[in-house]
């Protein structure tokens, strides 16, 4: 997870490079699931899979954690990049 | 979304907190990203409040027969105190609340909403119909409540600096 801001603040966590959430849709359609289906495989509304695809949600580490397992993956191979 | 108090045993006030947040429910939405956004929006508008309100009753007051101004008196009461809340939750969840750097925009924040309290206690002087003593009271109770809490301020500013019990710095 990214921690941007102007002036190096501590404020927004966000993914604006787009990073990880190009990581999220391509290792979701490789696993041949929709945004309904990760949704609901996590516990969360397919708009939280939306916002987390398009960089708009960095999610917390517990939700992480959760996407990464359900997309057979790690925490680092989705969120690493964006960190880079 | 996670649980609310800190410890072993949450105190009554964790409770509290926990019902009206509604930890566990959808009351702010169904997950977490909703939850965020819900808090930022509802920080959004008590910012906006913050301003609104005791400007429009700053202004208000100086039209006012002294009932009213001491109807409007408690509504602002009734306004302020519950602000509090959110400074006593906030440091109950270790989060420190001393100004760290007094930036153009804390400054011009600061005035934006102290100001309107002036203005209103001034107001509230001169049509609320006052005895002389409770007027300087009034005033008197300003001034020493804006100097214990720059004084308070302060105090906690050193403190800040110490370590806490059981760090092995």
């Amino acid at each position: 997870m990214t921690t941007s801001s102007r002036r190096g603040g501590l404020v927004r966590a966000d993914d604006r490079s787009g990073g990880a959430g190009e990581a999220i849709r391509a290792r979701r359609k490789g696993a041949g699931l929709t945004q309904q289906t990760l949704a609901g495989a996590v516990g969360v509304s397919r708009q939280t899979i939306i916002s987390m695809e398009t960089g708009d949600y960095a999610p917390s580490v517990y939700l992480a954690l959760k996407v990464a397992r359900a997309l057979g993956t790690s925490v680092e191979a989705l969120w690493g990049a964006a960190e880079a | 979304m996670s649980t609310s108090h800190i410890g072993d045993r949450p105190s009554a006030f964790d409770r509290a907190v926990a019902y009206v947040l509604d930890f566990d429910g959808d009351l702010y939405g169904r997950d977490e990203r909703e939850r965020t956004r819900w808090y930022e929006g509802i920080a959004l508008a008590a910012s906006a409040q913050w301003i609104l309100v005791p400007w429009v009753a700053a202004i208000m007051i100086w039209s006012a027969s002294a009932e009213t101004a001491r109807a409007i008196a408690g509504l602002g009461l009734a306004f302020i105190l519950p602000m509090a809340l959110a400074t006593i939750y906030v440091e109950h969840r270790r989060v420190q609340t001393t100004v760290e750097r007094w930036t153009a925009k804390r400054v011009l924040w600061s005035v934006i909403t102290i100001l309107p309290v002036a203005v209103f206690l001034a107001g509230f002087v001169r049509v609320g119909d006052l005895e002389p003593s409770t007027a300087w009271g009034i005033g008197a109770g300003a001034l020493v409540g804006l100097a214990l809490a720059v004084l308070g301020m302060s105090v906690r500013r050193k403190d800040r600096g110490r370590p806490d019990a059981g760090d092995d710095q």
